[in-house]
């Protein structure tokens, strides 16, 4: 009998104390509904005027939101707004018409909300690696990989409808576009020239043989392109082109040959005349005359370097995305337009670029 | 070079059997009385008595082997499996630490994925095992690299099996779950073969409410199945009384569609698996100590596809040697030495060249009982690899009788030891890759308390263990100054919290009630993060639950059985800022059978309803779960000896 006391005391204790860590250890942190965002007097919603931030996510992206008078951040409004997330893998957004078109590849979808509110309006799904979007009157321009090492195309969508009426085979891995003068520029990142289509025709014009890679591009305050070249798909040095659209011809070219990264995001200021990309964790800029390529940076991170680059319109201020990684939260740094460092905040995970609005 | 060493090893395995089966026949013609010769598979209780221990239930294995190893672990530990699905990837992560800080051994070899450094728990047929033991806490001595958060043992039957026995088994489930297996065993006195062959496969197309899409709308899951076909194969053969030679091979060829989660469309990305696993075991027990010699060659092919993509391709083949000889001084003292080699030569697309590495390694593991009531043990390891080497791994541990009687026994247990992680093949050779990057090394101190008691008809065991872990060094994929993906040494975590089970068997006229649970709570934090990364420290990492339990219950009575397991999944946190959560959610499965005995025939069918309640949860973020389903066994068996 003496003996039996101890075990039964030992299982009444263990008993107990497990019962009472079980009960007392699981609770839940207490989930804070998003506020509501407050629309300001007279504004059409919450989000009439401000910055995007385009958070790519490891599974799923988000859009946040920066007030650059009040400094209120929103980590993700499409949630907040819709209860549900933004889509897999979210790539680009374009506003147009009130209305944002939100470009998530992962999912395959192009989602639009109102732009003032971030309610949804509209989806259109079904498309393959869908990348960036551009718009010009009643028409939405998309590229689409289509296959990682195929030919891409560009989907036309009618936005009255929310169809798409016609796809034009572009070269491969399709990303950014401009458009001037009724007609469609589109850099083809694994391949070596630009597609151009001719917007009232809806054809395939001569494409513009250029470095190799191009990525991004700009048009300047002269209707001239601007076209960085050098991408991660690519091997050959990178380059900064000056293009003329009307001729095709490459009117200057700047080699980009001391990287050991691939120079990324153009970007141009309000004025169109001053020109920003990244490369090896640094920041250049250079005036769209300028006769050479700046020898020095405008803004040096160190080791840790810019996943997207954004440019104010309205006062030049520089918007840099950083990604520490892809499962915690990314950064944004806002530089003035001297380079010096302003100040920064948390966004979502994978930040890879801005739209002003 | 080394492929010489093999074939060096191989000579030398062969020459051994010649002269064993030499010394068998002098040993039968003499007529002596055979002694079964004891398993010498190294038990973790042995060389590791002061740490935890969990064995899954030979029945319940049995039971469910149409299922996989995840199922079976989930429903009875309160090890974290993080399941992306009803036959999709699962892995296994003890004590807060993540799915690549799990060694996996198969009768005593590493079978984790050389490549990603961790293994699918989903593709572990239940059916090719027969044995499976939980270690949890770093034994970096006792099972080498990977053994940080702990160690799952795998293992095959050492002994012959008499007689003639067949087993014919048809399994029929919702959502076009189908299994179906064949197997058969033969075992005289000095040999024994057994076989089986299976097929299991799943549409998985259950029905959900899609919460990501506009509306969120009834959808049917896409690209959720999968498909296996394995085939298994074991020969046991009796050299001698104190020998034994053991040939194991298993093969299981997987075809998986990867289920996407509700906000992604189906890019009907598919995983194709092809796993071919053979071995050789050679035991000799003598006057000295248990002789063990063992080869195993190991052929991994992955295919990863989806649309757009080109396929990418692995194949790795990996082949293994390991040697160990135990020595009994005295009745109260064991030694071990041994040492081990590996070869990994990996074809991988990605790494732009073929790659060879070689691995070896050598142990010593001490036991000693210095008094009746006393176990100690000392281990030690060393690894040593091309390039680099890691840190030495020992381990102390004690367990100390603080009551013995003979009905009931309480024991006071101990350990500290040190465990690590080399590198796994993509950490080191995916371009660009880092050069300098160091292997993952742990800590672990632990100590418990295990209380067991026995009577007539009731029997009752319970142990609890605390714990505290510090994992340095701990490898994670940033992108580097050129925005390109690399393993980088970033942090050190700190794991701590306890571990309790208790178990308690009831027998009765004509049956017995056996019920239990497990309980885990988990506080595992980043202290201190190196270069490159803005990761908070001390919040919790994510998809570490912070308390995990299973409560089960066995209930049988003459032919009749009724199994009732639940499991819980606490809150856990998908972001390391912890700010956003999936909630806790606890499932319920039931199983009822009954067994026809007629002489040597049985026929036996079980039913199954998993997640009774048709709980809707979420194990990933927005990845869809089945809510109800049911399944229905049935097994032909056919036994000589009865």
């Amino acid at each position: 009998m003496k003996k039996l006391k101890f075990p039964s005391l030992f299982l009444t204790g263990l008993c107990l104390s497990g019962s009472l860590l079980f009960s007392s250890c699981e609770k839940e942190p207490k989930s804070t509904p998003a506020p509501v965002a407050p629309t300001p007097p007279g504004a059409k919603g919450p989000y009439e005027h401000g910055v995007f931030v385009i958070n790519e996510g490891n599974t799923l992206g988000a859009i946040s939101y920066y007030n650059p008078s009040s400094k209120v951040v929103r980590k993700d409004i499409f949630q907040d707004e819709n209860n549900r997330p933004v889509g897999q893998f979210l790539q680009s957004m374009a506003v147009h018409n009130e209305k944002a078109y939100l470009v998530a590849g992962g999912s395959k979808k192009l989602e639009i909300v109102d732009a003032n509110t971030f309610k949804s309006i509209g989806v259109i799904s079904g498309l393959e690696i869908p990348r960036y979007f551009i718009t010009s009157g009643n028409k939405g321009y998309l590229t689409d990989y289509v296959t990682y090492s195929g030919n891409g195309q560009v989907n036309i969508i009618d936005l009255n409808t929310n169809t798409i009426t016609k796809t034009i085979t572009v070269g491969k891995l399709p990303e950014l576009m401009a458009i001037v003068e009724n007609k469609l520029y589109i850099t083809n990142s694994a391949d070596n020239f630009i597609s151009v289509i001719n917007l009232t025709t809806e054809t395939a014009e001569a494409p513009i043989t250029i470095g190799q890679g191009p990525s991004s591009l700009v048009v300047d305050a002269n209707k001239k392109l601007w076209v960085l070249c050098g991408s991660s798909y690519g091997t050959d040095p990178g380059s900064l082109a000056q293009v003329d659209p009307v001729t095709g011809a490459v009117e200057r070219n700047f080699p980009i040959l001391a990287r050991s990264a691939s120079p990324q995001d153009l970007a141009i200021n309000g004025q169109k005349n001053r020109l920003y990309f990244t490369l090896d964790n640094k920041i250049y800029s250079m005036g769209i005359s300028d006769a050479a390529l700046p020898a020095t940076p405008l803004v040096d991170r160190g080791t840790k370097g810019f996943y997207g680059l954004g440019v104010d319109p309205q006062e030049n201020i520089i918007y840099g995305a950083y990604a520490p990684d892809f499962s915690s939260e990314g950064k944004v740094i806002r530089y003035n337009p001297g380079g010096a460092a302003i100040d920064s905040f948390n966004v979502s995970v994978g930040p890879n670029g801005f739209v002003f609005k | 070079m080394t492929f010489k060493l093999f074939a060096l090893a191989g000579l030398f395995l062969a020459s051994c059997l010649a002269a064993q089966v030499q010394a068998q026949g002098t040993d039968t013609l003499a007529g002596k009385q055979i002694k079964e010769v004891q398993i010498t598979a190294r038990r973790p209780e042995t060389f590791a008595p002061g740490s935890r221990q969990t064995v899954i239930d030979s029945a319940f294995l049995e039971n469910n082997n149409a299922g996989n190893l995840a199922d079976i672990l989930q429903h009875r530990t309160a090890v974290y499996v993080k399941s992306y699905g009803s036959g999709q990837l699962a892995t296994l992560a003890f004590r807060g630490t993540s799915a690549s800080h799990t060694a996996v051994l198969w009768n005593g070899f590493n079978i984790t994925q050389p490549t990603l450094g961790q293994l699918d728990f989903s593709l572990l047929p239940v059916s090719a095992i027969s044995g499976v033991q939980l270690q949890h806490g770093s034994a970096g001595s006792n099972f080498g690299s990977g053994a940080i958060g702990g160690a799952v043992l795998l293992s095959s039957p050492t002994e012959i099996q008499p007689g003639i026995k067949l087993h014919v088994q048809q399994d029929l489930g919702s959502f076009g779950q189908r299994f179906s297996q064949v197997s058969g065993s033969y075992g005289s006195r000095k040999f024994g073969i057994d076989a089986a062959v299976f097929r299991k496969e799943t549409k998985n197309d259950f029905p959900f409410t899609n919460t990501a899409r506009f509306g969120s709308p009834e959808e049917r899951q896409e690209n959720a199945g999968s498909r296996q076909t394995g085939f298994t194969n074991n020969l046991t053969l009796r050299l001698s009384p104190k020998s034994k030679l053991f040939i194991r091979n298993w093969y299981t060829g997987s075809d998986v569609e990867v289920q996407p989660n509700m906000a992604s469309e189906n890019n009907h990305a598919r995983n194709l698996n092809r796993n071919l696993r053979l071995m050789s075991e050679w035991e000799q027990r003598s006057g000295l100590g248990n002789t063990n010699v063992r080869v195993a060659y190991f052929h991994d092919f992955m295919r990863y596809t989806q649309d757009g993509l080109l396929p990418s391709d692995s194949k790795v083949k990996t082949y293994q040697l390991q040697a160990e000889q135990g020595f009994f001084f005295k009745d109260w003292l064991r030694l071990n030495l041994g040492g081990d080699a590996q070869l990994f030569d990996a074809e991988v697309a990605d790494y732009g060249r073929k790659v060879t590495e070689k691995r070896a390694s050598a142990f010593a593991l001490l036991r000693a009982e210095v008094l009746k009531n006393l176990s100690l043990n000392l281990n030690w390891r060393q690894t040593f690899i091309q390039g680099f080497n890691p840190p030495p791994s020992p381990a102390a541990g004690f367990s100390y009788g603080l009551l013995n009687t003979e009905k009931s026994a309480l024991i006071w247990k101990g350990n500290m030891s040190r465990g690590y992680r080399v590198p796994t093949l993509n950490d080191r050779f995916w371009p660009p890759g880092n050069p300098n990057l160091h292997p993952e090394d742990s800590r672990n101190y632990e100590t418990g308390l295990a209380y067991g008691f026995t009577a007539e008809k009731v029997s009752f065991e319970t142990e609890l263990t605390a714990y505290r872990m510090l994992v340095d060094n701990w490898i994670q994929w940033l992108p580097n100054e050129h925005n390109k993906l690399t393993p980088i040494n970033l942090k050190k975590v700190k794991a701590q919290g306890f571990e309790s089970s208790a178990k308690i068997r009831y027998r009765f006229n004509g049956g017995q009630l056996i019920t239990g649970g497990n309980y885990a709570y988990t506080l595992s934090k980043q202290e201190q993060t190196y270069v490159g990364s803005d990761e908070l420290a001390g919040k919790q990492l994510i998809y570490v639950p912070v308390t995990t339990g299973t409560a089960f219950s066995d209930l049988t009575y003459k032919t009749w059985l009724l199994t009732l397991n639940w499991q819980y999944t606490g809150y856990r946190f998908i972001n390391p800022e912890n700010t956003r959560w999936l909630p806790a959610y606890g499932l319920l499965d039931i199983t009822a059978g009954k067994t026809f005995r007629m002489k040597c025939y049985q026929v036996q069918a079980l039913g199954r309803i998993h997640n009774l309640g048709n709980t809707i949860y979420q194990n990933l973020e927005y990845l869809a779960m089945p809510g109800r389903s049911y399944s229905l066994s049935l097994r032909f068996q056919f036994d000589s000896n009865k």
